[in-house]
């Protein structure tokens, strides 16, 4: 059998990482296994990198597997790395003005040693040098004074212009945009790109099925081969309004048409196959197949100690200076209570919600600790203003988009890990990511974590509802209170958890694709 | 000198021209570093650095000079970083200095170079303090955290950045309450092993005797200490007395007592920008509007000491609503003349209940209801309560005298750190 991994991720989205790149690496490595198994993966030329990676993270070798993707780069997406690149390290007023300085001090330093020589041929070949020197840069530096000129004062004019006039500018821009991203230029590129994706991997003839992670790529449908499909879920159904935008409907006829174009679905719970693809898209039962998450845990963090993680931390800090609040530098973690939630900031995610309990924690019940969160609070406006409102912008820290050992640090030093989501495809693998490093948590009483906690009183412990605020604070304050009993309540869970290894899901996996494949 | 310590002399230093509270605090301290060091044959020798041309020398300082306490005058001075590391450099020291600009005192002699040690009497330093000496900071509290009105809005975030840098770059952090060194750890960002917790004095010395009976009105009534800054909390407490009143038929009258209280009540005059700070203008608004806070309401103003002694002496008990700070001494103050307390429930408050054996009830700050329902439940409570008190005996042992010695170890502990 020769399996196809399609992959349609855009510039940057195939991230090491992530759950799903190690859930192909464990498909990729059980199916190489299996002598009579030969694995090819389709991506865009953008994401050849990130394939290559992948597979070197995971120690497989690229020998092994056959790589086809897409010749060059869209042009437009070449000049946004670019400029992307440039924007990311802009110097500062201040660091423009030590390096003046350090150049003028040079300079003087130059004339200094010049001016104090005893030797006249020196001293008369010095004044040479610097008459020349006057004579040859005084065109230039003329010109660069006018030029130099003319710049602030068209900037000052344009500052004068955008008081008077920004705000019919800024209406102007904004409907503009609107217009603009309407048509989704990103969406249009990548669909071009897929149609050529496909049109290549369509040219390996014997490829007997795909599996394809994602259900954001209709342009499947145009594959040779039959196609098994990671169904993650459909959160649109859940939250209608948070994602009711042209975004929101856009992808969710990708994600219609990437269904109809599937002949088998995978996707981690039993509420998302009965709710979001039976009852909502009318997909036949027989042809999805619920395969739950393997365990997912921090072994980065693993074997660290509290100082271990301490100085993995306040490395970054120190490193990730110039992006992250000048409140943080210099900001000593080491007896710092935290409660930490790792997740992006999605609608769904309810870290409003959070970031409100955490306010009445802090100052109605003088709990002095804070509360870390991985998402980007700026993504959200409401969240944002809620934190500004407040005051609160010193205790609800984003440190957003950090390296898995500095995750697998603050899972380890962080008090309590709580998730309040009010959806999630699977069991949240925040769980195992903190108790893999000693964290208890709280989670939300969501149907993938009834699905798993068969214990009354475990699930009464450690989860609350997640629209009621209330019950969001009793569990974290019991939690926090009770830690150790927490941690070790919770050890069974785990324990079921780990026996369910990435291994063992891959060949679950596996066992679908043969199947469809032979029938 | 006793074997061992490190510390020959120490300067305090106020570093904002201080009356009041900090300024008592500041000669406190001073005169515990004199009194305890000589307890351990140590004999650190003390002087106290204050802003120049602030203060009367002779008078405002007259007790420091009887201990022998040398008080000096001193400038702030603005340095920049280059400056900074060549000092840093000149003592043999490699600093890792970020900021612009910095700031040494400046006392036209020496600079207060010859103190093993300054201990600087609150963080409010403007700019960063260049290392000239290793410091001390005397962190009184983060009211900030819980509060964030007390500065501007559009300070938020930024406006106390130089007071955490203090903290940050001191030897040593010191605190009086745990909550405070708690904040001192989770929002400061400073060690647990740089946070110290000194102990809490109450100084009953300046107390005068007070006659059980007012002169002034026979209704029976409680007492408010407060201010006019927002973390006293005025809007949700004149709501929870209009409920008192109104709702739950409450019989006491109540005084309201404190430096610029006069700002609260609406029929005194004020200066524009004051009327104008929307918390003031707002709880002006609000008495204004009621009836009933103009007949069971009395604003005293800032009161002696003898007055207010004899207020707290006739008084039902006194009130203490606010939000958040690192608690306070009127409690005990009170107690000293035989009136209990109800005070908002946070840390602080319960830290000196505990510490000074005060009973007290408490109360939710931010609940107006609950405010109201404790001010009724109070009638019946006081006399239970008047009972439970400590005597003078007792709230003396929390004297400044009586925490010397510990508070000169504790400055011992950490010069050897």
């Amino acid at each position: 059998m020769k399996l196809g991994i399609f992959l349609g991720y855009g510039p940057r989205q195939l991230d090491p990482h992530q759950g799903i790149s190690r859930l192909i690496t464990f498909i990729v490595k059980g199916a190489l296994k299996s002598p009579d198994t030969r694995i090819m993966i389709a991506g865009s030329g953008w994401i050849k990198d990130g394939i290559n990676e992948i597979l070197d993270d995971a120690g497989i070798p690229r020998s092994s597997v056959e790589i086809v993707t897409t010749r060059g780069e869209p042009l437009a997406l070449k000049i946004y790395e670019g400029v992307r690149k440039l924007r990311l390290r802009p110097p500062t007023a201040r660091r423009r003005r030590r390096l003046a300085l350090r150049a003028i001090s040079k300079a003087t330093e130059v004339v200094s040693d010049w001016l104090g020589t005893a030797n006249p041929v020196v001293f008369v070949a010095g004044l040479a040098a610097f008459s020349l020197l006057a004579i040859v840069a005084a065109i230039p530096a003329a010109i660069l004074l006018v030029l130099l000129g003319v710049f602030y004062a068209a900037r000052a004019a344009w500052r004068r212009f955008f008081r008077r006039y920004g705000h019919l500018i800024n209406r102007t821009y904004r409907a503009l945009f609107k217009v603009v991203m309407a048509v989704e230029p990103t969406e249009r590129i990548r669909e071009r790109e897929l149609h050529r994706l496909v049109k290549l991997a369509n040219r390996q003839k014997d490829i007997n099925v795909w599996y394809v992670p994602s259900m954001f790529w209709p342009e499947v449908a145009k594959l040779r081969g039959k196609v098994v499909m990671g169904a993650p879920d459909i959160v649109f159904y859940e939250f209608p309004v948070q994602f009711g935008d042209e975004s929101g409907r856009r992808a969710l006829k990708r994600i219609s048409g990437s269904l109809a174009a599937a002949d088998h679905l995978i996707c981690y719970s039993e509420h998302v196959k009965q709710k979001h693809l039976v009852q909502m898209n009318g997909v036949s039962p027989k042809r999805i197949s619920v395969i739950r998450h393997g365990i997912v845990d921090m072994k980065a963090a693993e074997e660290y100690s509290r100082q271990d993680a301490l100085d993995v931390l306040h490395a970054y800090i120190e490193k990730s200076r110039r992006k992250l609040p000048d409140y943080l530098h210099r900001f000593r973690f080491d007896d710092v209570d935290f409660l930490f939630y790792s997740s992006q900031i999605r609608p769904y995610k309810n870290v409003e919600a959070l970031a409100r309990v955490y306010e009445k924690l802090l100052r109605e019940r003088y709990r002095p600790l804070k509360l870390i969160l991985t998402g980007n609070i700026h993504s959200n406006k409401r969240l944002q203003d809620f934190i500004r409102s407040q005051g609160l912008e010193r205790d609800i820290l984003s440190l957003h988009s950090v390296p898995n050992s500095v995750l697998g640090a603050l899972y380890k030093l962080a008090a309590l890990s709580v998730t309040p989501t009010q959806f999630e495809g699977g069991f949240p693998f925040t769980f195992s990511e903190a108790y893999s490093v000693g964290t208890p948590s709280v989670m939300s009483r969501i149907p993938v974590v009834t699905e798993m906690i068969d214990d009354p009183a475990l699930l009464d412990r450690m989860t609350f509802l997640p629209h009621d605020q209330e019950d969001m604070l009793r569990k974290i304050v019991w939690g926090l209170d009770n830690r150790d009993e927490l941690l070790r309540l919770q050890g069974p869970l785990y324990e079921q958890l780990s026996e369910r290894s990435w291994g063992t899901v891959a060949s679950e996996y596996l066992d679908v694709i043969k199947a469809v494949a032979s029938g | 000198m006793g074997p061992g310590s490190l510390l020959k002399h120490i300067t305090v230093i106020l570093p904002i021209a201080y009356r009041g509270g900090s300024l008592r605090v500041a000669k406190t301290i001073a005169r515990m570093i004199k009194k305890g060091s000589a307890e351990a044959d140590d004999n650190c020798g003390v002087r106290l650095a204050v802003i120049q041309g602030k203060y009367d020398l002779q008078s405002d300082f007259r007790d420091l000079h009887e201990d022998e306490i040398e008080v000096r005058e001193f400038e702030w001075e603005r340095i920049e970083q280059q400056k900074a590391e060549n000092i840093a450099f000149i003592q043999g020291q490699r600093a890792d200095l970020y900021a612009a600009e910095y700031q040494i005192p400046v006392d036209g002699i020496n600079n207060l170079i010859d103190s093993d040690l300054w201990f600087i009497v609150s963080d409010r330093l403007e700019l960063p303090l260049a290392p000239v000496k290793p410091f001390v900071v005397f962190a009184t509290d983060y009211i900030q955290r819980y509060v964030p009105e007390i500065f501007p809005r559009d300070g938020w975030g930024t406006v106390d950045m130089p007071f955490l840098t203090a903290a940050r770059m001191a030897k040593a952090v010191v605190v009086t309450t745990p909550q405070t060194r708690m904040d001192a750890i989770s929002y400061a960002g400073v060690p647990a092993s740089k946070v110290h917790l000194a102990p809490m004095d109450f100084d009953p010395t300046w107390m005068p005797e007070a006659l059980k009976e007012d002169l002034e009105d026979d209704q029976p009534y409680f007492v408010w200490p407060t201010n006019p800054t927002q973390h006293k909390n005025h809007i949700r407490a004149f709501e929870a007395l209009a409920a008192y009143y109104r709702k739950f038929d409450g019989k006491l009258n109540v005084r309201v007592t404190g430096a610029n209280t006069h700002w609260l009540n609406p029929l005194q005059k004020i200066e524009r920008w004051i009327a104008e700070i929307d918390h003031i203008a707002e709880t002006r608004k609000l008495v204004s509007r009621s009836s009933v806070f103009k007949d069971r309401v009395r604003f005293m103003g800032e009161l002696s000491d003898d007055l207010y002694a004899q207020m707290l002496a006739n008084a039902e008990f006194l009130w203490h609503p606010t939000i958040y700070d690192n608690g306070t001494f009127a409690v005990a103050e009170a107690a000293w003349y035989g009136c209990p307390s109800l005070s908002s429930g946070y840390p602080q408050m319960r830290y000196i209940g505990e510490r000074f054996s005060i009973p007290m009830e408490f109360f939710s700050a931010r609940s107006v209801d609950e405010m109201a329902r404790a001010l009724k439940a109070m009638e019946e409570k006081t006399p239970a309560l008047r009972k439970g008190l400590p005597d003078r005996v007792s709230l003396s042992q929390h004297s400044w005298e009586h925490h010397a010695f510990e508070y000169w170890g504790l400055l011992k502990g950490i010069a050897a750190q």
